[in-house]
């Protein structure tokens, strides 16, 4: 890890994954495929920015839950099961956040 | 002795940011590593900031890692403290900026510097009589130069619609027109444009806030170093040399992401490149035109469009000859493919890391070590 870039980056990368991953809510409403969408493309944009700032691990996390989020959108998984991912990466986010400086 | 290792007494903007807010101060002593940069809200020892110091005229933003040294208390009464920090300029031309400011004031301490014109607006006979002497007296400057001094706004709204300043000093608290009326007045007026202004006050962070948002680019809170503002302000009379700097290439990066954007362009600046970061389409086309990048990273999954539809309009509609390649988390199989089927010249893998990214970069170039 890059102590220079997650001194830099690592409070605002915690703050604007927390915003995305907010899309997360619309799952439980009445088009759970169009959420799912959505949602990918921020756990796309998360993990991205995990991996340039030197969150391996949190950035794998994000794109296993991107995968499972468009299982959703396809139709091929309930949107359950992606939001117990979710769970998992939110949990990860929690505790990314309790080592920064 | 080398600029490096001269300390300079001057007084330029630093706008210090600690992580989570920025102060808009002043550096008291530079050089092309260090300075004591006087502040109300010192961040701790140890503490690392970023600093972006400027001037009109003289210093062009730069920006460096500051790491906190040590404390200074204040030396008056009301007068801010502050702290010393060893600097690490995050772009090989930033630091050339500022040694080439260092040799230019190095100039102006040993040249009569001649033509130079300034207007201080302060009610206190005092204060206009010390900037006077100070600035005939004790800094080099040549017959033709000029300090003209008045107490209120209206007189220096009068002098300032006759003619040019190289400088203007602006006391907040003036009969009339407060200081930061005059200066938004000035800001606002085109044929005075970027003339550097310098606020001062004794009331601390309230007269602070009010000068700089109107438009000063630095503020000094009273009592202040005259003398250091009377030779900081001298440098402006002295030509810039031309900053000896290998042409930059530009690169232009699309994403959508404004953190990877940032982090992108942190990484190639730091490089040596010229960064060009954008996530709207149009402004890519703009930036097309205007700057002629020498390289292009296109994000994959956009909003707006995928990576390799731009890639194919960049190709075939606007005849982009330059290497473009796809950038993105995405599998480096999927990756791979993709950039395959655009006919781009290749793809960089986010997850490789931001090193990995410049020296793909390099490598592209014919620049790689």
């Amino acid at each position: 890890m890059n102590a220079d870039l997650i001194a830099r980056y690592g409070r605002r990368f915690i703050a604007s994954a927390r915003e995305r991953l907010a899309a997360a809510a619309g799952l439980a409403g009445d088009r759970p495929g169009d959420a799912a969408r959505t949602l990918a493309l921020h756990l796309h944009s998360i993990s991205g920015e995990a991996a340039m700032i030197g969150f391996g691990e949190l950035s794998e996390l994000a794109r296993d839950v991107m995968r499972s989020a468009r299982a959703v959108e396809a139709g091929a998984t309930p949107p359950g099961e992606c939001a117990a991912a979710l769970a998992r990466l939110t949990a990860q986010l929690d505790a990314l956040e309790r080592t920064l400086p | 002795m080398t600029a490096e290792k001269r300390t300079h007494r001057l007084l330029l903007r630093a706008e210090v940011t600690d992580g989570t807010s920025t102060t808009v101060s002043h550096t008291l002593e530079l050089s092309a590593s260090y300075a004591r940069i006087q502040l109300d809200k010192l961040p701790p020892v140890g503490a690392r900031v970023e600093v972006v110091l400027s001037f009109p005229r003289l210093l062009e933003p730069v920006r460096a890692e500051a790491n906190v040294a040590a404390h200074e208390a204040a030396t008056a009464p009301g007068a801010f403290g502050g702290f010393r920090a060893a600097l690490t300029f995050r772009a090989a031309g930033d630091r050339q900026k500022v040694e080439a400011l260092l040799s230019r004031s190095e100039s102006a301490a040993s040249t009569r510097a001649a033509g130079l014109r300034g207007l201080v607006v302060d009610d206190s006979l005092i204060v206009r009589e010390i900037f006077s002497y100070t600035f005939r007296r004790r800094t080099r400057v040549g017959p033709a130069s000029k300090i003209d001094v008045v107490a209120d706004a209206e007189q220096a709204a009068e002098l300032l619609a006759r003619g040019q300043y190289d400088f203007l000093i602006v006391d907040q608290l003036l009969p009339g027109k407060s200081g930061a009326e005059l200066v938004a007045a000035v800001r606002a007026e085109p044929r005075h444009a970027g003339v550097p202004i310098v606020g001062m006050s004794v009331a601390g962070a309230e007269a602070r806030d009010a000068l700089l948002a109107a438009g000063a680019d630095l503020y000094l809170n009273k009592p202040m170093e005259v003398l250091d503002l009377c030779t900081t302000l001298q440098t402006l009379a002295v030509p810039a040399a031309p900053v000896a700097t290998r042409t930059r290439k530009k690169i232009l990066i699309v994403d959508d992401s404004p953190m990877m954007l940032e982090l992108a362009h942190d990484a190639l600046e730091s490089a040596g490149y010229q960064s060009l970061a954008t996530s709207d389409l149009g402004e890519m086309g703009r930036l097309l035109e205007s700057e002629q990048p020498d390289l292009i990273l296109l994000d994959v999954q956009m909003p707006e469009a995928y990576g390799d539809d731009v890639a194919n309009v960049l190709r075939g509609l606007r005849n982009v000859t330059v290497p473009v390649l796809l950038f993105s988390i995405l599998d480096e199989k999927e990756l791979a493919d993709r950039a395959k089927a655009a006919q781009v010249d290749g793809y960089i893998y986010k997850g490789a890391g931001l090193t990995e990214m410049v020296r793909r970069v390099k490598a592209l170039l014919g620049e790689e070590t």
